[in-house]
């Protein structure tokens, strides 16, 4: 399977008068989960914006596979990057299949009909992710977990290979947040490249193979968890002193 | 050689199995038994009224008409003025109306990601009806006032979108709020030109205007209006599966390849383009494009592939139905917007208590 990138390059973004990302470099590769950490505010969900193409940095260059994103298409980009949102209601009571079937949308274009085939791919990923008994349910009545996996087969549906998701882990109890950095790991080990924001640093200790942060408008660390997650860091990040992860202090 | 034999067959029952649970799901052709029901509606509305004609005369008359079945020249005759003349005018308004403002309602409604909105959102309807009205008072001839109708409601929404971009973005919020704004001062005009209307000619006129009514319709007029109306309605009809992914949001639409920008001035352009020229056709008639989507999507789902030429169908019978009793409840006919706004209130209420689990969840 080959590698596929997805880079943003010495990125500089301001919005009304007000930098919020001055020189920021982040890339995504196939078979890894980056970790993006930060502060509220700190411009985390706009790097994301900006990687997937919704917004135009004032400078610096997004690439996929090396190509500006100025030059891809956005049907040809939502087969190769999908977003994953965070969670939120709909309006209108959709059913799950049609949720996941949107994600057939770029393959087949706003006018093209659904063929068999779209129909199958649906299924497929509606059976590998364990929700095919979810189809006919209304997505707006579903639990926040089975929302968050409708989502993702959503995204899959599009067989898009690098995933970007803003902050998965909210909304979710504890049960659900270990299956799902379960099912995050799964999917890398398919070949899956994904980015996922997060406030929680030990999620990242737990799933990432990278962990990046994004502090004043750069990111100020890039590295494996072991190196990334360590006092000074979260010091420098949340003004707060670790002491560990996993168990509770007692003194 | 018999094993693989039976493998084969079972493959193909499964595979039969298969379609056959894909063609289940899909359920019945809706949009056909829809397009079927109308065209009975429309049979049913040319032979209902103060001259009786039976329902079978009407397809003989069609008949008689291409020359295929023979009919006596009195009865000819009488049928072409009663079905021709008075009643399809009216017939067809009932449709390109009733269709209409469905159809650009439910629009309206995925675009805006909001089950509430209806074509009176961005002030078109008010719009319309302060150019309808300033062409009553200026004496103008029935085609200005219509045409005038038009550009107003035109004008209600960029005066909404410039209010939406004052506020320095056009998010769904603030092209809501645009809209307030917007149908809040063409009813302050409105209110104006009713004040210096003459009270004894011009006022009374407005003031049916604006009731809603189908019965100035004429053939003439139908149609040239047609044009704009059908397309824009098929138009929208197959933006479904791009209004369904608006309706996720900006952001999802755009990782799902959908141009947003384009789509959605398209479909707010088209939506307030076939709405408006429905009050050129008949004024004011409420609630058609608030409830029908409902009505629709709780029988049908939420999808737009299905919903919108459903309800432009659905619409159009809504608005045929509700013509029907306007004509016939009462010795002397009733603005169908009076009955409109009677009918919709309590099935605009039955649909908010049924689909409440639906879209009020949070």
């Amino acid at each position: 399977m080959s590698t596929e990138t997805l880079a943003a390059d010495t990125i500089y973004f301001s919005r009304q008068g007000r930098a919020v990302l001055v020189g920021t470099t982040l890339s995504l590769a196939s078979q890894e989960i980056v970790c993006l950490l930060g502060r509220n505010g700190a411009g985390k969900t706009t790097l994301l914006r900006i990687l997937l193409g919704f917004l135009r940095p004032d400078h610096g260059t997004v690439r996929l596979d090396g190509r500006s994103l100025s030059g891809v298409s956005r049907r040809m980009l939502a087969q190769r990057v999908a977003y994953v949102p965070q969670l939120h209601q709909p309006p209108f009571p959709y059913l799950v299949r049609e949720v996941v079937g949107m994600g057939r949308l770029p393959s087949t274009g706003l006018f093209g009909q659904t063929s068999r085939v779209d129909h199958n791919a649906v299924e497929a990923v509606m059976v590998s992710l364990g929700i095919a008994p979810l189809a006919d349910r209304h997505y707006t009545q579903l639990s926040a977990g089975e929302r968050q996996l409708v989502m993702i087969g959503r995204a899959l549906a599009q067989g898009a290979r690098l995933l970007v998701m803003d902050e998965p882990f909210t909304g979710l109890d504890y049960g659900h947040q270990m299956e799902f950095m379960d099912r995050l790991r799964s999917l890398k080990g398919q070949g899956y490249g994904i980015l996922v924001t997060t406030h929680q640093p030990d999620h990242a200790a737990m799933i990432a193979t990278r962990v990046t942060t994004l502090v004043a408008g750069q990111i100020a660390d890039d590295g494996p968890p072991a190196d990334v997650i360590v006092p000074a860091v979260i010091r420098r990040l949340y003004g707060v002193e670790m002491h560990s992860f996993g168990c509770a202090q007692s003194s | 050689m018999s094993c693989s034999l039976s493998a084969e067959i079972e493959m193909k029952q499964v595979r039969r199995r298969a379609l056959w649970r894909t063609i289940a799901a899909a359920g019945p052709p809706w949009e056909l038994v829809l397009a079927a029901g109308l065209l009975l509606a429309m049979v049913l509305a040319l032979s209902v009224g103060k001259y009786p004609i039976r329902v079978g005369e009407i397809p003989q008359f069609v008949l008689a008409s291409l020359r295929l079945d023979n009919m006596a020249a009195g009865r000819y005759a009488a049928l072409a003025n009663v079905i021709i003349d008075i009643r399809l005018p009216r017939v067809l308004a009932a449709v390109l109306v009733g269709s209409a403002l469905a159809s650009s309602g439910a629009a309206f409604q995925a675009v805006f990601r909001n089950p509430l909105v209806s074509p009176g959102l961005l002030g078109v309807l008010g719009g319309a009806s302060f150019g309808a009205a300033l062409g009553i008072v200026l004496g103008l001839s029935w085609y200005l006032v219509q045409a005038l109708a038009f550009v107003m409601g035109l004008g209600a929404v960029v005066f909404g979108v410039v209010v939406a971009r004052l506020f320095g973005n056009s998010s769904t919020l603030t092209l809501v709020l645009g809209g307030i704004v917007s149908g809040a001062l063409f009813s302050s005009l409105l209110s104006i030109i009713k004040y210096v209307a003459d009270p004894m000619n011009a006022l009374p006129n407005i003031v049916y205007w604006l009731m809603g009514n189908l019965a100035q319709s004429n053939l003439a007029q139908i149609a040239w209006l047609a044009i704009p109306m059908v397309g824009g309605v098929v138009l929208l009809g197959v933006l479904g599966r791009a209004l369904d992914a608006l309706a996720m949001g900006d952001d999802e639409a755009r990782s799902l390849g959908v141009p947003v920008g384009v789509i959605r001035f398209a479909v707010i352009a088209t939506a307030t383009l076939v709405s408006s020229l429905t009050v050129s056709i008949a004024g004011m008639i409420g609630w058609i494009g608030l409830i029908v989507p409902h009505v629709v999507r709780l029988g049908l789902g939420a999808s737009n592939t299905r919903l919108m030429p459903s309800a432009a169908l659905f619409g159009a019978m809504f608005l045929l139905g509700a013509d029907y009793l306007a004509r016939t409840l009462v010795d002397t006919e009733i603005p169908v917007g009076i009955v409109t706004e009677l009918l919709g209130i309590p099935i605009f209420l039955v649909v908010l208590n049924r689909s409440n689990r639906g879209w009020n969840e949070h």
